[in-house]
């Protein structure tokens, strides 16, 4: 696959005694970043998803934002919305900043 | 800044094994990029369930200290805990990432450039790691994280 394809994200192995190496790709979500599992061989279009109940995984059509062309998790799939990671972090400072600029010096009186 | 915190705890399922937040009043953008985690217990056949959720503010901890990778950098304003005993406040939804492992086993996640966890230069702002699913034995995480 061309360089300028592959989804960016991560790479992980989990180790046993006496079984083999379990190696999976992650993908990093273009909304909150989270590291989705992506089954081997797929190029990042089959996630994994791992189910509580019946403790196991599930494959699962993968997803991408129309908006901005990045691939997102299933749950910011279902959101709706485009916020990329990068906005997403912008307005959680900004209202930090404002809050902490505010109430600089403040003192409660009374 | 490259950083590394070792957490750990006798694992819990409803206290998480700790968190790495930005500091309440210097907070500092975080960047997730190398995780590790397992059981230093005897080996058994125990399901765990790792998670990695966003926070917003770490709860109450044991204070741990992250320590620089390279000695000659200054000290760290993130703030690290290891134990809660009041859970953090976490951010519905945002869970980054999951991982069910066996005690026996070992997980190392480690991210691409353009895939690093970003935690905001929010007060208090961060990640915890919490174990819905745990036997209450000894666990352990390596986090490495770049302080921006």
């Amino acid at each position: 696959m061309p360089e300028r394809l592959k989804p960016i994200g991560g790479y992980l192995t989990i180790t046993e005694p006496d079984k083999d190496l379990v190696e999976r790709d992650t993908i990093c979500c273009g909304h909150c970043q989270r590291a989705v599992w992506v089954k081997p061989h797929t190029a990042s279009t089959v996630y994994l998803q791992f189910d509580r109940v019946r403790w196991q995984w599930d494959e699962v059509p993968g997803a991408v934002c129309c908006v901005c062309w990045r691939p997102v998790c299933l749950t910011c799939h279902d959101h709706g919305r485009c916020i990329p990671w990068e906005r997403m972090l912008d307005i959680s400072e900004g209202k930090d900043r404002l809050t902490r600029t505010v109430f600089a010096g403040f003192t409660p009186t009374g | 800044m490259n950083l590394i915190g070792l957490l750990k705890r006798t694992a819990s399922t409803t206290a998480s094994l700790g968190t790495i937040t930005a500091d309440a009043t210097r907070p500092r953008r975080m960047e997730w990029y190398d995780i590790i985690v397992g059981s230093e217990a005897t080996p058994a056949d125990n399901a765990f369930l790792y998670v990695f959720q966003r926070c917003t503010a770490p709860g109450t901890s044991t204070a741990l200290a992250l320590q620089p990778l390279d000695p000659a950098d200054a000290a760290t304003e993130q703030d690290a805990g290891q134990v809660n005993t009041v859970e953090p406040t976490y951010t519905s939804l945002l869970i980054m990432n999951e991982i069910p492992l066996n005690q026996r086993s070992t997980m190392r996640w480690v991210a691409t450039e353009g895939g690093r966890i970003i935690t905001p230069a929010t007060a208090s702002n961060g990640m915890g790691i919490a174990t819905p699913t745990a036997a209450a034995v000894v666990i352990t995480a390596t986090i490495y994280v770049c302080e921006r």
